[in-house]
């Protein structure tokens, strides 16, 4: 049983990768446990496919590409806990 | 080239405000549209909109949303985002949310996000209301946004 939010499909997408990055590069997958429920041009697409189907349950809504392209966010005021200084 | 309305403008003259702060906006923070449409159809309720304060961060790659509005609307993740911290790399979960920007005003105006990061913006007290909302860049490539020391103003146009 999954813990975490989307690590069973996290799982799933991870043990595919390779095969998804061949067959869907550049698409986006919905996800929903261990099974690919779609391909889509878009997140959006996506999102309303998986909302159509599953309503407000959890799934993977995910961009097919090489791990070092992966989005990683940056929030530098956050980080340093300064959003606004005072006197 | 307006994107949205041409006519759109948010300014803040407020001299001092501007300059301790930064330029800040009100918005409302609703569930999705597409799972409105759903709840609806469902008969279920459709949880209220939250509103705040939301700071424009240039510094932000993506827009942050406090994880309590999040967890308050019931949403469920879509996807996953490393973070770059100071104390390395964590992950934090990505939602979708419809946000409005001036809710109060004649003319407010809605964007789909297909994903903004839950994050913890604690409880600070933000003049006009409380901060649950940091707009990054992601947001920023839709609109043009002039910040105007000397004058200590700043312009939004979409």
């Amino acid at each position: 049983m999954a813990n975490e939010p989307l690590e069973l499909e996290y799982k799933f997408y991870e043990s595919k990768r390779a095969e998804f990055l061949k067959k869907y590069s550049g698409k986006v997958l919905l996800i929903r446990g261990e099974e690919r429920i779609g391909v889509f041009d878009s997140e959006q697409q996506a999102y309303e496919e998986g909302v159509n189907r599953f309503g407000n349950e959890a799934f993977l809504v995910i961009r097919v590409v090489p791990q070092e392209k992966e989005v990683i966010a940056t929030f530098p005021a956050l980080y340093t806990g300064v959003i606004y200084a005072t006197n | 080239m307006p994107l949205i309305d041409g006519n759109f403008r948010l300014e803040r003259p407020a001299i001092e405000e501007l300059h301790r702060i930064g330029p800040i906006v009100e918005v409302e923070i609703r569930i999705p549209q597409p799972l409105q449409r759903r709840l609806a159809e469902e008969g279920q309720s459709i949880p209220h909109p939250i509103s705040g304060i939301a700071v424009i961060d240039t510094g932000a790659s993506i827009t942050g949303v406090e994880m309590n509005v999040l967890q308050s609307l019931g949403i469920q993740p879509v996807s996953r985002v490393i973070l770059h911290t100071p104390s390395g790399p964590a992950t934090t979960y990505l939602y979708p949310v419809s946000l409005i920007l001036n809710p109060r005003s004649p003319n407010p105006l809605g964007f789909d996000f297909g994903a903004v990061a839950s994050v913890s913006l604690g409880q600070l007290p933000i003049p006009g209301g409380q901060l649950i909302a940091l707009l990054g860049r992601d947001f920023l490539r839709r609109c043009v946004l002039i910040y105007h020391g000397p004058q200590a103003r700043f312009t939004l146009c979409l």
